[in-house]
C-alpha cells in the first residue's frame, strides 16, 4: 500500500445556478493575459450542450484520454510513439476556432469618432489579430440551451439515446437542463502528464495538484490532445501550455481556490482523500463496468489504523491525515456514496466528483386531459394545446425516476460510463433526503413513508441529517478542509534557513547581507 | 579575397561554434521560458501540415545525410563506388532537399499571408526563414550543378571540417571550391551562429528522453521523511528537494 | 376586437401598415448575468453572453421567419427598434421572444435598417416605460441617453414586436 494524499473536489450540481461567477473569478486572477484570453480554466456548461471546446466529450474527434486494449491501456491520440511522430503536426490538436476567437471591442471609437449625425458604436475586434470580426462562438455559446438546434441536439452524450428519447428532451415543458461547471480534475492517472514528451507536466506528490512547468514546456502540444476533458490549453503567445493550477498558492496558504471561494451557489467542496497509489494502473485498466467501483475502492478510509500507519510511513503529514478525516469530499464520495466522477470511461481517474442533479429527474410528466382546465382560462391567457402534466407529487416515492423528463441514460453517460444503476442509486438517496426533510419541515409526508424512503435508499435519519447539513447549511470551514502545506519544512528542504539567520529581515533573496569589499 | 575566405572558413566557424554552445547553454539555463518550438498550429493547422511535415522530414534527412558524410567519409565513398548506389543516394537526398524546399516555401507563404500567424511572427522569424531558404536553394543548386556532392564532400570537405575540430584548419581545398559551394558552407556556419537567437533553439531540446521515461511523473516538493531532524546539525552539502 | 388584439394594435399600428407579419410577444426579464455587474457592456459579461444581449426566440418562430441561430435581427414596433443577434432555442415557447435587460446600444450594435440606417436603441426603446414621477424630479436630464445609462429599466415588461432578419449589417 502506497498511501498518498490528494486534494479532491466535489461539485453539487443541484446547487449550481449557472452564474459563471467561478469562471469570472478564475479568469480575472489567472488568464487575463495575452494568449490566454480564450482559456477558461474554469468553465460552466449547459447540459445538454456541446460545451467548450465544442464537442469535447467526443473522443472520436479529439482522441483524448486512455483506451483499453487487452489488459493494458494506451493513450488514444498521444503517447509512445505518437507524441513524437506527430510532433511536427499533431492531427488531433483542437484549434482556436474549436474554442472561440477571443474578442473585444474598439471602445475608443466611442470617444474618438468624429462628429456625425449618428452615434458611434464599438465594433467587435479579434483579440488575436485586432481586426474587426464576426462573433461566431464563445466560451459558453450554448448557455441555457442557446442555439439548441445546433448545439444541445448535438451533445455527444445523446448519441446512445433513441431518437424518440432525444426528441422528448427538447419538448417545451418536458425539457430540462442543468449546469456542469468544469475545472481540471487533477487526475490520478493524468493523460496530460503521460503525453508530455518534455516531461514538463507533473503531479505534486504532497497534494496531487497537476502542474505544467513553464520552463520545461516546449509547445509540443500533446497534452492538449491527451487530456480528454480539454483542460490543458495552449497559449498561442508564449508558446507554452497552461492549465488549472487549483490555485495552489491559495491552497498553500489555507485559502480555498478562487472559483470555490466565490461560488454563489456554494456547490463546491474541497478536501483531502487518501488513496493507494499502487492501484492506479490496475484500476485505470479495469473493465468499463467496474471502473467507478474500483476507483471508489482505491480511496482509503482515513480512520483505518492501518491506512494511518501506512500514510505516516509514507511521509503524509499528521495535519493532512486530520484533514482527510474531516474531508467533505470523503463524505460525499465514500461515506454517503453520493458523488460520481465525470466520464470515468476516459480512465484518467479524475479527482473531481459530481453529485448528479436531481432536478431533471425529480418531476415526471404524466399524460392528462387539460381541456377542462383550458376552458376556465381567460382568453388572453396563453393556451397550451398539450395534454400532459408536470408532476411533482411524491405519492409514488421513487416512481418518478423512471419516467423522468431526463432519461437516466443521459446522466449515466456523463457520470458512470453508461451504467444507470449507479446514477439511480445516488439519485434515490438524494430524493430520500428530500422526502425526509419534507416530512420534517412541511409535515405532509408521514414518518413511515419518509422512513421507507430512507431505508430503500440505504440511509438512516442520522445520515440524512448529515447530508442535509453539508448540502444546505455548511459553513465555509465545512466546505473547504485544507491541510497545512508545511511551507516551513518545504523551505528547509530548499535552503539553509540558518544562512538567513542574522540577516537584515528582508530584501536579500540570493546572498546573505554581507558587507561588500 | 583571401582575407574574406580566411574569415569565413577559419575564424567564423569557431565564432559560430562558440556562440552556439555558449548561447544555447545560457538561454537554456537562464531563460528556459523562452526555449520553445513556438508552434502556431493552434492558430492555423491545415496549411501547417503541408509546410511543417515536408520541411522537418526533409531537414532531418538532409542533415543526417551531411552528418553521415562527415562522420563516415570512407564508408560513403565506398558506397558511392558503385554508380547505381551513388545515383540512389544522390536522387533520394535531392528529393529530401526538394521536400525541404517545398515545406519551407509553404511555411513562409503561410507565415506571410495568414493574419493570425502574422501576429505571432517576429522579424527574426522572417529573417531566419529567409536565411534557411537561401541555404536550401544553394544546397539544391550545388547538388544539381556540382556532381556528385556526396563523394566530393566526403573527399574534400570532411578533412576540412575535421581539421577545424582539430584546431589546425586546412583550408586549401575549401578555398578552391566554387563560389556557390563556399556560400553554402558559410551559410551553414551562419545558421549555427543564429541558433541561440532564434526559434531554431528548439531542436536542441528535442524530447527523445520521452521514449525512456515512465508515463506518470510525480514530484515531491517536500518529503517529510527527508526533512532534517532538528536535532541534527546542518550538513555541508546543500540539500535538494527533487 | 379582443383585448389581445387591441394591445397588439397599440404597439404595432404604424408598423403593420406595410402588411401582415408574424407578431411576437417580447419579454424583457432580468438577465442572469447581471448579478456580476449592472453594466452589460462589461467585456467579461459580453464574452459570456455571445458578445451582445441576444434576442431569444423559439425554434418554430425562427424557422418560419427564416432566422438561423446567431443571425443579426431587428426587433421593432411603433415605439422603437433594437438590433441584436438571434439566439434560437428550444426552451422558448413559440410566439414569444426575450431580450434580457439591459443591452447597451453603443457596443457592437449595427445600424437599424428599418429606421433608414440610424443607430437603434436598447430594448427600452420598444417597451412602454411609465416613469415614476419621482424619477422626473430635479430635471437633471438624467434620462437623456449617455453611456452606462442608469435609467428605469424594463424588467419583465412585455410588448408586441416584429422580428426581422437583417440583410445588411452596417456598423
Ligand atoms: S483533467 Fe486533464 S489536464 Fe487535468 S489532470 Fe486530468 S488529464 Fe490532466
Ligand atoms: S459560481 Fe458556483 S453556482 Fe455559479 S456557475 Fe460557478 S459553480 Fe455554478
Amino acid at each position: 500500500m502506497d498511501v498518498r494524499s490528494q486534494i479532491s473536489m466535489v461539485f453539487h450540481l443541484d446547487k449550481c445556478i449557472g452564474c459563471h461567477t467561478c469562471s469570472v473569478a478564475c479568469k480575472n486572477i489567472w488568464t487575463d493575459r495575452k494568449g490566454a484570453e480564450y482559456m477558461w480554466w474554469n468553465n460552466v456548461e449547459t447540459k445538454p450542450g456541446t460545451g467548450y471546446p465544442g464537442k469535447w466529450e467526443d473522443q472520436e474527434i479529439y482522441k483524448g484520454g486512455w483506451k483499453k486494449d487487452g489488459d493494458k491501456i494506451y493513450l488514444k491520440g498521444a503517447g509512445r510513439p505518437k507524441s513524437l511522430t506527430n510532433i511536427f503536426h499533431n492531427p488531433h490538436l483542437p484549434k482556436i476556432d474549436d474554442y472561440y476567437e477571443p474578442f473585444t471591442y474598439k471602445y475608443l471609437d466611442l470617444i474618438e469618432s468624429p462628429a456625425g449625425d449618428d452615434q458611434p458604436t464599438a465594433r467587435p475586434i479579434s483579440m488575436i489579430t485586432g481586426e474587426p470580426m464576426d462573433i461566431k462562438m464563445g466560451p459558453n455559446w450554448d448557455d441555457d440551451l442557446s442555439g439548441s438546434p445546433d448545439y444541445a441536439r448535438n451533445d455527444p452524450n445523446l448519441t446512445k439515446l433513441s431518437p424518440a428519447e432525444q426528441e422528448a428532451m427538447f419538448q417545451l415543458e418536458r425539457m430540462a437542463f442543468f449546469y456542469l461547471p468544469r475545472i481540471c480534475n487533477h487526475c490520478l492517472n493524468p493523460a496530460c502528464v503521460a503525453a508530455c514528451p518534455s516531461q514538463a507536466i507533473y503531479k505534486r506528490g504532497e497534494d496531487g495538484v497537476v502542474l505544467i512547468n513553464q520552463n520545461v514546456c516546449r509547445a509540443w502540444r500533446m497534452c492538449v490532445t491527451a487530456c480528454p476533458y480539454k483542460k490543458t490549453y495552449y497559449n498561442w503567445n508564449t508558446g507554452k501550455s497552461e492549465k488549472c493550477i487549483l490555485c495552489y498558492p491559495r491552497i498553500e496558504s489555507g485559502h480555498a481556490p478562487a472559483c470555490m471561494h466565490s461560488c454563489v451557489g456554494r456547490i463546491r467542496y474541497l478536501g483531502v482523500l487518501l488513496y493507494d497509489a499502487d492501484q492506479i494502473e490496475s484500476v485505470a485498466s479495469s473493465d468499463e463496468e467496474s471502473l467507478v467501483d474500483q476507483q471508489m475502492n482505491m480511496i482509503l478510509d482515513p480512520f483505518d489504523p492501518e491506512v494511518i500507519a501506512a500514510a505516516k510511513a509514507n511521509g503524509v503529514a499528521d495535519s493532512t491525515i486530520d484533514a482527510a478525516q474531516y474531508s467533505p469530499t470523503y463524505k460525499f464520495v465514500k461515506t454517503w456514496g453520493l458523488a460520481l466522477p465525470l466520464h470515468p470511461e476516459f480512465r484518467t481517474l479524475p479527482m473531481l466528483f459530481y453529485v448528479p442533479p436531481l432536478l431533471p429527474v425529480m418531476a415526471s410528466v404524466r399524460d392528462v386531459s387539460n381541456e377542462a382546465q383550458q376552458e376556465k382560462l381567460n382568453p388572453i391567457a396563453k393556451q397550451w394545446p398539450d395534454n400532459w402534466l408536470y408532476d411533482t407529487s411524491t405519492e409514488e416515492i421513487f416512481g418518478t425516476i423512471d419516467q423522468a423528463r431526463f432519461p437516466l441514460e443521459y446522466m449515466a453517460n456523463l457520470f458512470s460510463a453508461g451504467d444507470t444503476s449507479k446514477v439511480k442509486e445516488r439519485i434515490m438517496k438524494l430524493m430520500a433526503v428530500r422526502i425526509y426533510r419534507r416530512h420534517k419541515t412541511v409535515g405532509d409526508i408521514s414518518e413511515e413513508k419518509s422512513n421507507e424512503a430512507l431505508s430503500t435508499a440505504g440511509l438512516t435519519p442520522e445520515l440524512a441529517d448529515a447530508i442535509y447539513y453539508l448540502t444546505s447549511l455548511p459553513k465555509f470551514d465545512d466546505r473547504f478542509v485544507i491541510p497545512a502545506a508545511h511551507r516551513e519544512q518545504a523551505i528547509e528542504m530548499m535552503e539553509f534557513t540558518g544562512d538567513v539567520k542574522g540577516n537584515t529581515g528582508f530584501g536579500f533573496k540570493d546572498k546573505s547581507a554581507e558587507r561588500g569589499s | 579575397m583571401n582575407t574574406l575566405n580566411t574569415f569565413l572558413f577559419v575564424v567564423f566557424p569557431y565564432v559560430a561554434g562558440i556562440v552556439f554552445v555558449v548561447g544555447v547553454t545560457y538561454r537554456y539555463r537562464r531563460t528556459a521560458f523562452t526555449v520553445s518550438s513556438l508552434s502556431s498550429q493552434f492558430l492555423e493547422g491545415d496549411k501547417l501540415f503541408w509546410g511543417s511535415v515536408p520541411f522537418h522530414i526533409g531537414l532531418l534527412a538532409v542533415f543526417f545525410g551531411h552528418l553521415l558524410a562527415f562522420l563516415l567519409p570512407q564508408a560513403t565513398l565506398a558506397w558511392n563506388s558503385v554508380p547505381v548506389r551513388l545515383i540512389i543516394l544522390e536522387v533520394s537526398a535531392f528529393v529530401f532537399g526538394l521536400s525541404l524546399l517545398f515545406g519551407l516555401l509553404s511555411l513562409l507563404w503561410r507565415r506571410l499571408t495568414n493574419p493570425r500567424v502574422r501576429v505571432v511572427t517576429s522579424r527574426m522569424d522572417i529573417a531566419i526563414e529567409l536565411l534557411l531558404l537561401a541555404q536550401v536553394v544553394l544546397g539544391c543548386w550545388v547538388a544539381l550543378g556540382f556532381r556528385w556532392g556526396s563523394s566530393w564532400f566526403a573527399a574534400d570537405l570532411t578533412p576540412y571540417l575535421w581539421s577545424l575540430l582539430a584546431l589546425s584548419p586546412e583550408t586549401d581545398a575549401v578555398f578552391a571550391l566554387p563560389l556557390v559551394i563556399r556560400l553554402h558552407i558559410a551559410g551553414a556556419f551562419l545558421i549555427l551562429f543564429m541558433v541561440p537567437f532564434t526559434r531554431l533553439a528548439h531542436f536542441v531540446v528535442a524530447p527523445l528522453h520521452y521514449l525512456f521515461r515512465p508515463y506518470q511523473v510525480v514530484i515531491w516538493n517536500w518529503d517529510r521523511k527527508a526533512v532534517r531532524n532538528p536535532k541534527e546539525p546542518w550538513s555541508k552539502a546543500r540539500p535538494k528537494n527533487n | 376586437m379582443t383585448s389581445r388584439r387591441r394591445s397588439r394594435a397599440g404597439d404595432l399600428k404604424e408598423t403593420l401598415k406595410g402588411g401582415d407579419a408574424r407578431i411576437l410577444n417580447c419579454l424583457t426579464p432580468h438577465g442572469k448575468w447581471h448579478i456580476h455587474s449592472t453594466y452589460m457592456e462589461n467585456h467579461r459579461m459580453l464574452t459570456l453572453s455571445r458578445g451582445c444581449e441576444p434576442v431569444w426566440m423559439s425554434e418554430v418562430d425562427a424557422a418560419e421567419l427564416e432566422i438561423k441561430d446567431n443571425d443579426w435581427v431587428e426587433v421593432y414596433n411603433d415605439h422603437g427598434v433594437y438590433c441584436a443577434r438571434a439566439s434560437v432555442s428550444a426552451r422558448i415557447p413559440k410566439g414569444v421572444c426575450i431580450v434580457y435587460h439591459v443591452p447597451e446600444r453603443t457596443v457592437g450594435i449595427p445600424k437599424s435598417q428599418v429606421r433608414g440606417g440610424k443607430r437603434a436603441g436598447g430594448h427600452n426603446s420598444f417597451t412602454r416605460i411609465h416613469l415614476k414621477p419621482n424619477y422626473l424630479a430635479g430635471g437633471y436630464g438624467q434620462f437623456s441617453y449617455h453611456f452606462n445609462y442608469w435609467g428605469p429599466i424594463a424588467p419583465n415588461r412585455d410588448t408586441h414586436v416584429i422580428v426581422k432578419r437583417m440583410d445588411k449589417v452596417v456598423f
